[in-house]
């Protein structure tokens, strides 16, 4: 009996010295408590088409979208376009919380003012493919049309979307918008309505530089046959987007967007923009 | 004869036993016994800022994400001119709780600069070298010790301000970095937004471990 305490007191030993060499310290690192939003795309626009990121509650962003009506075409008389005339819109946003956006905007186009809201409804975080899905839905009225009041309303346009984006490795963020716009033509005497498809990709070369690309496909109509297609690139620095591309649309405002693009994107039509956002809290 | 025998095994073998439960309970007891513990509690209002100002731009990212612990040799606590031989501070933060106020902001922070997927946390872990008696009833801690972030680890002394607060410690420590010593780059479009030195300002809790139990 006495030599198998003996023996036990003996297999403690190794224990007992390896918890003595253990630092004393009983803290421990608990869970992480940070919730990161997830960000597929790092703007809240593609070029006309939305993207589901929104901005900080509390935070106003400043639009400023340009599209000069002279294709490039016009060569260097024209300085590729940048001599204008051009069709301008300023906008303003402001996030009613970090989920909920809405922006008043107005552009030169028919003295359009649209008023949209946006929702950031849903993230699926993954690895390798996460997505982040939004609404969006807003109204436009065209305050010049001719022979109408401006109150008249055959003049407003009404919209919806749905936003599906995510991001393959971190690089290149893809986008799926499918839209629906009630009024087509507002200088037409009958409301039709319009389903189309936006898609469009930015590629995030370095924290600066991204490369992208919007293709918008509408039902073919009389005022607004093409369906438009945006190429061009993305700086981004601080609160600032830079966006410069080519585009076959001269349309700024959602609703005139949707509708379709009146020339095709060929080189005697495409024509050079630019959008430009700062964010301002 | 032969219970004289038995009666000597028996006594032995209790004196075995006893010394076998006593060396068990000596050598299982958890730590000195001379010594507190003090945990950053968590549920308190704690409070780290990082501040950048730049010719251009000043701009301040906060946390609430702090933690780590406070080890006090011998049973005074902090208490001026007392020896502090082996005992330790040690704070960590989690970086990707920092909110600068711009969501934009802070993901290129996170993302561009402190990648912070690879380097989740900034950390503190110093020998505690003396407590010194300030003014306003606030005693001094002076720390020396390793600072980590972005993966890179540089000496840093540094000295905290200490007041009771409970059965506890409220603590505000302050000092700078360099950006540049951590190997964390600056945007070059931005470098006049950004300052390469960053002060850090702390405010955080201590608690007895068994406060918190």
């Amino acid at each position: 009996m006495k030599n198998m305490l003996l023996a036990l007191s003996l297999m403690m030993v190794p224990t007992m010295l390896a918890q003595a060499q253990d630092r004393p310290v009983r803290w421990r690192r608990g869970e992480p408590g940070a919730q990161i939003p997830l960000t597929v795309f790092h703007s809240t626009q593609s070029v006309h088409l939305p993207t589901a990121e929104t901005m900080q509650q509390g935070e106003l962003q400043f639009e400023i979208w340009h599209r000069f009506l002279p294709p490039i075409s016009s060569g260097v008389n024209g300085l590729w376009g940048l001599d204008g005339p051009v069709n301008v819109r300023f906008g303003l946003g402001y996030a009613l919380t970090d989920e909920f956006v809405f922006t008043l905007g107005r552009s030169n186009v028919q003295d359009n003012v649209d008023l949209q809201f946006k929702y950031r409804a849903l993230e699926i975080p993954s690895e390798n493919l996460p997505f982040l899905i939004g609404f969006q839905a807003g109204v436009g009225w065209n305050t010049d049309v001719a022979g109408r009041k401006d109150s008249d309303s055959r003049n407003f346009q009404y919209y919806g979307q749905i936003i599906i984006n995510t991001i393959i490795d971190r690089r290149l963020a893809v986008g799926l918008v499918p839209s629906y716009l009630n009024n087509i033509d507002v200088s037409s005497a009958e409301r039709e309505n319009e389903v189309s498809l936006g898609l469009y990709s930015h590629y995030y070369a370095s924290e600066l530089l991204g490369l992208l690309a919007e293709w918008h496909i509408s039902e073919s109509n009389v005022s607004a046959p093409f369906n438009a297609l945006t190429l061009g690139v993305q700086l981004e620095t601080g609160g600032h987007f830079f966006k410069v591309f080519v585009t076959n649309s001269a349309s700024l405002n959602p609703s005139l967007f949707l509708a379709g693009a009146v020339s095709p994107f060929d080189s005697d039509d495409i024509r050079l923009g630019f959008n430009i956002t700062r964010l301002l809290k | 004869m032969e219970s004289d025998d038995t009666l000597i095994d028996m006594i032995s073998m209790r004196a075995t036993l006893c010394h076998c439960v006593a060396f068990a309970l000596v050598a299982f007891l958890p730590g000195p016994l001379l010594a507190q513990e003090y945990h950053i509690a968590r549920s308190r209002e704690n409070r780290v800022v990082f501040i950048s100002r730049a010719p251009i731009d000043e701009f301040e990212g906060i946390t609430h994400l702090i933690d780590g612990y406070a080890y006090i040799e011998g049973d005074s606590g902090l208490v001026a001119g007392a020896d502090y031989t082996g005992s330790e501070l040690y704070f960590e933060v989690e970086l990707n709780g920092l909110d600068t106020g711009i969501r934009l902001r802070d993901r290129q922070m996170r993302d561009d600069y402190l990648e912070t997927d690879r380097y989740p946390y900034a950390t503190y872990s110093a020998a505690i070298e003396s407590v010194e008696l300030s003014s306003g009833g606030e005693q001094t801690i002076n720390a020396s010790g390793t600072f980590s972030v972005h993966g890179v680890e540089r000496p840093l002394q540094i000295s905290c301000n200490s007041v009771a607060a409970g059965a506890g410690y409220r603590v505000r420590c302050g000092f700078e970095v360099l950006l540049s010593d951590y190997n964390i780059r600056r945007p070059s479009l931005m470098f006049l937004k950004l300052s390469d030195t960053i002060r850090l300002q702390l405010d955080f809790y201590l608690k007895p471990v068994d406060a918190e139990q």
